[in-house]
């Protein structure tokens, strides 16, 4: 199961909220998850996605964060990843090869961090181990 | 979604089992074929990698240790013995006995399983004999480094590929099991979040292994997830052709002279990889131009190559395919009806379409009953191990050759055949063939012959069974039996009939009983089921030079030519393929016989059975009767009927559990009007008729 919870800073500027996600990121919740970033993408121009409660995390997940981060570039918002990944987080990004993705792969422009802080400038956190 | 996928991966898993054991039993007759060795590792690594994959764990841990085995093999290091064959069969034995317990949860005998893996261990050159067998090709060790190799791999996986239930993860895993691995994700076809189908994979993959395995071995990894995915595999020292360091970037890795980063990153820039060496001077131009079209051109044929295989089969439930034949038994009766209304009524229009109708029906009968066909090869390979169990077990040498495995049955006919089948060969095994120093006595080769072959003629396929063994003696079938008091003595049968004897009920002249056969039960069963499948069998022997048993067996069951017949006001059928010929039964016949149900026609004497008195059907015959002559066990019969209506295509259905214990009607029919029609059971009136003769 995943359970994902949205939260909200009040009154701030520029507006800023954290997803909270707990339990299985798998392809079963994928539509969920897709729907409760694009909401939270909505709501808050910067975006924290919070994984250290995550227990599993597969290959379309990666996928969707991806896909999250570059709406996110594309609507001049931020989207980062909270610095605070567990284990099973890195294993899962290093074991898809996502720990490796190339400036010359992504659409990203320079300056623009990548996700997974293997190009341009790291986001504040290193996932490669 | 994950049963479905479980289920296919069992039935797939039975299907290579069979290959298998195929190619194990291929492999003892030829143990330097490097083809086969491949072959069999191939088969224990898709059974291994699919198990895992669909959870099948402890399958999958069991068969590793076969497959490390046939890597050592593979690599020359363990020579291909009986010992080492015997004991994969009972791997693959185990094997399926796991797979068949799994549904039902039942733990399968571990003891099995680990008295095979510790003889397994015995047959290990003296180094690998640790705790545990050795992975299949585990990390890169220093001697494996000199002949390793690096892979360049671009995986570009289908679509559908989560949601087909693969992990790409799990194959990167494997893939880490035959050497190191630098898995780089590529993500520039990642749509936007609003765009993005979250089911689908967008990913794709470029990986960088360098192992000691050959490039099968890495092929096989991808083998489930090839069809539909862009897969370029490719040993990068094979595009430094005639280069004097042909694993440049390999050796200045394991140098440490530059980083996986560095090297990955050297071949992640795609185009590049050539044009790079190119710029270095390493390689010229065209040979990179001509390794790129090469590599192209597979990529194409491959492609066609998967389309073509993805056009060609298809796997559907056998009940379907019967619900099917049923269906178009049903079509076929109603199309006779509506053929005999257009009759009737004479009108053209409506003829017309009947006789559409009518061709349609038959294309799509003959169709659906050719979906039904199989070749019988797998059956004959099953029997391949069959034999080899059993000469070793009698302590003979028995060679199994086969013919005409392509020939197709029905699937119903195949499967019922199996046990008639297994009963003839093993009684070949057991009597016919002789132990070696018995048969080098007689001046035979030692090692004796089974032939199994079969042949499709007409509506029928015959399958015979010759061996060069001792073949049957006469006299002492003939004493034998008259011994059992199955034959009067002083009577003088001829050759069919005393060797028909060997299917009666109750039968052996083997002197001692053995676990294989020789209980005198099997012959009559035998000829009991091949009967049930409309079939019939026959012996011809030579003494001291072998014996040629023939089954023949209808090409299908649903589905029958007959004849139509009337007595009284009932109709009957015959089938086809037991009639000779019809003639009138005149007064003047009946006369010349003085009483006896006999006529002669053409000088032949032939005894014919009165059915309308054998069915004790009232009323009065007609003038004129007619004679259907029919040939059964090689003796020629007729049968006396009121009327013949001429041919018919025969529906068969079963006439249910009420009826199951009548003699002589094998099942029954509807005609064109609605009527039913019985079909008759010819040799088993025969037999009766035969009976009450003897008892009289």
């Amino acid at each position: 199961m995943l359970n994902i919870l949205f939260t909200q800073e009040d009154h701030a500027a520029p507006s800023s909220g954290i997803l909270h996600l707990q339990g299985s990121a798998t392809l079963e919740f994928c539509t969920d998850l897709r729907m409760a970033l694009l909401d939270a993408l909505e709501k808050a121009e910067n975006l924290m996605v919070d994984v250290s409660q995550v227990t599993e995390l597969d290959v379309a997940v990666l996928q969707l964060f991806c896909a999250a981060r570059r709406s996110a570039i594309r609507r001049q918002r931020n989207m980062v990843l909270a610095d605070n990944c567990s284990a099973v987080f890195f294993s899962a990004v290093q074991d898809a090869g996502f720990n490796r993705t190339h400036t010359a792969n992504c659409w990203l422009e320079a300056g623009q961090a990548c996700l997974w802080g293997n190009c341009g400038e790291p986001t504040g956190r290193e996932v490669a181990s | 979604m994950i049963d479905i996928h479980r289920a296919a991966f069992k039935e797939e898993a039975y299907e290579t089992l069979g290959l298998l054991e195929s190619a194990l039993l291929e492999l003892e007759d030829d143990p330097g074929n490097r083809e086969l060795i491949g072959t069999v590792f191939r088969y224990m690594h898709t059974i291994k990698g699919s198990g895992a994959m669909f959870g099948f764990d402890d399958i999958a841990s069991f068969t590793h240790q076969v497959e490390t085995v046939f890597d050592l093999v593979r690599s020359g290091q363990i020579a291909v013995t009986k010992e080492l064959i015997n004991l994969t069969l009972r791997s693959r034995d185990q094997i399926r006995n796991m797979l068949d317990n799994s549904e039902s949860g039942e733990s399968v005998d571990r003891s099995e399983a680990d008295d095979i893996t510790n003889s397994f261990k015995k047959l290990l050159p003296e180094p690998e004999r640790k705790d545990t067998l050795p992975a299949a090709a585990g990390k890169v060790t220093q001697q494996e480094a000199a002949r390793s190799r690096a892979y360049f791999i671009r995986f570009k996986p289908y679509p559908e590929l989560f949601i087909s239930g693969t992990n790409p993860v799990r194959l990167f895993k494997e893939l880490a099991t035959l050497g190191n691995v630098t898995i780089t994700a590529q993500t520039t076809d990642f749509p936007t979040l609003e765009e993005i189908n979250p089911e689908l994979c967008f990913t794709s993959w470029d990986i960088l292994l360098v192992s000691s395995c050959d490039l099968d071995a890495v092929k096989d990894v991808f083998m489930f997830v090839e069809d539909g995915s862009d897969l370029v595999i490719r040993t990068i020292d094979d595009e430094e052709d005639g280069k004097p360091q042909p694993n440049l970037g390999e050796i200045l890795l394991q140098r440490g002279d530059i980083t996986t980063e560095v090297f990955e990153k050297f071949l992640a820039e795609k185009k590049k990889i050539g044009e790079q060496l190119a710029e270095a001077g390493l390689v010229p131009v065209n040979v990179i131009e001509s390794a790129l079209a090469e590599q192209h051109q597979l990529k194409q044929l491959r492609k066609e190559r998967s389309s073509a295989e993805q056009q060609s089969n298809i796997r559907v439930p056998a009940e379907r395919l019967d619900h099917l034949v049923n269906l178009v038994g049903e079509q076929v009766t109603v199309q006779a009806r509506l053929g005999q209304l257009a009759q009737t009524l004479k009108m053209p229009e409506l003829t017309l379409i009947a006789e559409e109708v009518a061709r349609l029906t038959a294309d799509l009968r003959d169709s659906t009953l050719n979906i039904r066909m199989l070749p019988i090869g797998a059956t004959f390979s099953k029997f391949r191990r069959l034999v080899r169990d059993l000469s070793t077990e009698l302590g003979k040498e028995i060679e199994m050759t086969t013919a005409g495995e392509e020939t197709e049955l029905d699937k119903t006919v195949i499967e019922k055949l199996n046990d008639p089948l297994v009963h003839m060969i093993r009684n070949c095994c057991d009597h016919a063939i002789g132990t070696p120093d018995v048969r080098a006595a007689k001046g035979k080769p030692r090692q004796g012959t089974i032939h199994l072959a079969a042949v499709h003629s007409g509506d029928s396929v015959y399958i015979s069974i010759t061996d060069d063994g001792g073949g049957l003696n006469k006299e002492v079938l003939l004493a034998k039996a008259v011994e059992k008091g199955l034959v009067q003595p002083g009577a003088e049968p001829t050759e069919k009939e005393i060797f028909a004897l060997i299917f009666a009920p109750g039968f052996s002249t083997a002197k001692t009983v053995t676990s294989v056969s020789g209980r005198g039960v099997g012959m009559d069963v035998v000829r009991r089921s091949i009967e049930d499948l409309r079939g019939s069998v026959e012996i011809r022997s030579e003494c001291g030079r072998g014996t040629t048993i023939t089954v023949r067996i209808p090409l299908t069951l649903a589905i029958i030519e007959s004849l139509l017949v009337k007595i009284g006001a009932d109709h009957y059928m015959f089938p086809l393929s037991l009639v000779d010929e019809c003639m009138f039964l005149t007064k003047e016949h009946k006369e010349r016989a003085h009483g006896r149900q006999m006529v002669s026609v053409r000088d032949k004497i032939i005894p014919y059975i009165h059915l309308r008195e054998m069915f004790e059907v009232n009323g009065t015959p007609p003038l004129l009767e007619q004679l259907v002559i029919t040939t059964i066990d090689g003796n020629r019969i007729g049968f006396v009927v009121d009327n013949i209506l001429g041919q018919h295509q025969t529906v068969i259905k079963t006439l249910g559990i009420a009826y199951k214990n009548v003699e002589g009607v094998s099942g029954a029919t509807i005609l064109g009007n609605g009527s039913v029609a019985l079909i008759l059971d010819v040799p088993k009136l025969y037999h009766a008729a035969e009976m009450e003769e003897m008892a009289a």
